[in-house]
């Protein structure tokens, strides 16, 4: 065993070499500068929407109006006279939806009469349907509860309360997302190149010549690799609860030990890519189909159980992302321990000793 | 491992998918030798040093290193070797020391003595002043004699290069033969492989290659006559009658030919087993049958008309 050599000429040739600092050092640090740029922070957003009151006299359609933008996330773009003139907006995505007060609405409430407020939503906006109706329904049963509580009728009052709260920002519910994207395609791209770059410079022919075992090769490297992506892990971790106010509710020492676990994951897979490519253009291209699935089926974009079983059972239980973004959202968000989330570590410590044997048995070291 | 040959190869073929590039090459190379292997381009060459060095399996017959067999025992040869690749295989990122280091570091060379070595090796392939410039900043010829100085670093007992004086300047390959000479004196067993015809005459013994078969091998005298069943004496005799006669007579003279004859003298080419030897005995063998030599020396044959010769390519 004759790890260390290997260590130090990678580090030195990682350190040296301006695109592999510029990609594992640079990118990931300006990533998350964006992101909290673009997520962080406290003040509110919100979508725009049209209203139409066709009943501007009554006193329990200006009483809506108001406890729909109460809601968070909508707010008031424009007040219109008619309801096609609100259609009208909606149709050339000036807003994402319209709110129509019938005639007589107030009127219809005080003699009892059924009533109704029509939403517009554009089903083409993705999240919009959803956060208006919703705004909608909250501000309708607000009224009521107001309307019953004055003409003493019975009234059931909804009480919300939140697990793992009182809040999670935006930023914090992306977060996992984020780390999970840096800590797995960056360093699986970049590792994937190293034993194809040797071979096509043409320095595997003197390497392999050497008293050099495939474990000192892959092993060495896989070291370095890590040396340097934790480095900059630690970075990017730091500029989200330094900068942008991110709250670990468990250890941190917790969440960077699991973090470096996903870590070596990604490298394994990496390393394997690298021995089976023929040239680096092919890994290039293999890590990014593997990373596709990923992004689609690891629970990046919806739950998991929304993805059909035959997806869910071999592709997304086989993916190092799932378990990643499961266990750094239990320690980040819900305050776990790394014991906490032993299966998880389990499933990603597993799939790197197979990823890492697999690179040595399939590593050749021969040329041709 | 002290009475094993340094390399042998018993019946060695090696076949990339339909291309046979090397058919069925035998040969030894003794320990201390300086041996050479010869041939023009696509050879062959390059093939049989990598399945020597373990880097190709053969498809079929024996190579061994010291009586170890390759590729099944690259491990405990590897650290006997040093091996100069065609093509600069080096880190062009780090710099030369670092190169150096790196490789005595892969190599176990003990802690202690790595800076020495590597300093009595830069300065003996005169590479002192360009220490801590990256490789890839040298030019051709320091390139070379980094790769060379970096195979040395563990001090094998069996340098093997390729091609090393291929493409770099007249002054430097005179050099390069001369680094080769004092490594062979200090008993270091080399391999070289060229394509250069003049420089295989430094060696002590070599293989001549041609489309992956060995066509001759020995000493480079030996590959001479071989290559023309014999050597050359060319003498010019005063005109006289019944020349071709007389040069028939002569027991040891196994053909020859007239080049020229102009007014007063004729000149002969004569096929002799050993122009030195047989020079004399020409001479007198002439003189007694009454014909006058006005001059007679040995034809220099270079190993260059050699392999023409025996590739056909000469008549």
């Amino acid at each position: 065993m004759n790890l260390w050599p290997v260590v130090a000429k990678e580090l030195k040739q990682l350190v040296r070499d301006p695109r592999s600092l510029l990609m594992n050092v640079a990118m990931p640090l300006i990533v998350m500068l964006l992101f909290g740029a673009g997520y962080g922070g406290h003040e509110s957003r919100a979508i725009p929407v049209a209203v139409a009151n066709l009943d501007p006299e009554g006193r329990f359609s200006w009483e809506l109006i108001d406890y729909i933008f109460q809601t968070p996330g909508i707010e008031p773009a424009c007040y219109v006279d008619s309801e096609e003139e609100a259609i009208e907006l909606v149709r050339r995505g000036e807003v994402y939806g319209a709110i129509i007060i019938p005639e007589h609405f107030s009127d219809d409430i005080m003699a009892g009469k059924k009533v109704y407020v029509k939403v517009v939503v554009d089903a083409a906006a993705p999240f919009a349907p959803v956060l208006i109706t919703q705004s909608v329904t909250t501000a309708l049963y607000y009224l009521q509860v107001s309307i019953a509580e004055e003409q003493g009728t019975v009234a059931i009052e909804m009480v919300e309360e939140t697990v793992y709260g009182p809040r999670i920002s935006t930023m914090e519910s992306f977060l996992p997302i984020t780390m999970g994207l840096l800590l797995h395609l960056v360093p699986m791209t970049l590792i994937s190149l190293s034993i194809c770059r040797e071979k096509e410079r043409g320095t595997y022919e003197q390497l392999i010549m050497a008293p050099i075992s495939r474990w000192d090769i892959i092993g060495g490297k896989l070291a370095a690799y890590t040396i340097l992506s934790l480095a900059n892990m630690l970075g990017t971790l730091a500029i989200a609860v330094l900068i942008f106010d991110v709250r670990v509710r468990g250890p941190l020492v917790d969440l960077v030990l699991f973090s470096t676990l996903f870590l070596m994951c990604s490298l394994s897979l990496g390393m394997l890519v690298s021995v089976v490519s023929k040239n680096q253009l092919q890994a290039l291209g293999t890590s990014i189909f593997l990373f596709i699935p990923s992004l689609l089926f690891s629970g990046v974009i919806s739950p998991v159980e929304y993805i059909s079983p035959a997806v869910r059972y071999t592709m997304t239980y086989t993916m190092p992302m799932y378990y990643f973004l499961r266990g750094f959202r239990a320690i980040m968000l819900k305050g776990y321990t790394l014991l906490d989330v032993w299966s998880e570590c389990l499933a990603l410590g597993l799939m790197t000793a197979i990823y890492f044997s697999l690179a040595i048995i399939l590593l050749r070291m021969r040329l041709g | 491992m002290s009475e094993a040959k340094a390399i042998v190869l018993r019946n060695v073929t090696k076949r990339f998918k339909d291309v046979v590039a090397v058919n069925n090459v035998s040969f030894e190379v003794e320990q201390g030798e300086l041996f050479g292997l010869l041939g023009p381009n696509a050879a062959g060459k390059t093939t049989t040093i990598r399945m020597i060095c373990g880097l190709l399996e053969p498809t079929s017959g024996t190579v061994m290193v010291y009586g170890y067999v390759q590729p099944r025992d690259r491990m405990l040869v590897s650290r006997m070797m040093g091996y100069v690749p065609q093509h600069f295989s080096l880190y062009e990122d780090l710099t030369v020391y670092e190169n150096m280091l790196f490789y005595s570091a892969v190599y176990g060379v003990p802690y202690s003595v790595r800076r020495r070595r590597i300093e009595r090796l830069l300065d003996r392939f005169l590479l002192t002043e360009f220490k801590d410039k990256l490789a890839g900043q040298l030019s051709g010829g320091t390139k070379r004699r980094l790769a060379l100085a970096t195979a040395l670093v563990h001090n094998p007992s069996l340098v093997i290069l390729d091609e090393p004086t291929a493409g770099i300047d007249p002054h430097l390959r005179y050099l390069f033969w001369r680094f080769f000479e004092e490594l062979r004196d200090e008993g270091v067993t080399l391999l070289v492989t060229t394509h250069y015809m003049d420089e295989a005459e430094f060696c002590e013994r070599l293989v001549l290659m041609r489309a992956g078969r060995v066509i001759a091998q020995g000493t480079p005298r030996e590959i001479k006559r071989q290559a023309l069943r014999g050597e050359l004496i060319e003498v010019t005799v005063r005109n006289s009658v019944l020349l071709s006669e007389a040069m028939a007579g002569l027991p040891f003279v196994r053909g020859f030919r007239l080049l020229e004859r102009d007014g007063s003298t004729a000149t002969y080419v004569l096929l002799v087993d050993d122009a030195e030897r047989d020079l004399v005995r020409v001479l007198r063998g002439l003189e007694a049958r009454g014909i006058e030599v006005v001059t007679i020396s040995p034809i220099y044959i270079s190993l260059e008309d050699a392999f023409l010769s025996l590739t056909g390519g000469l008549a």
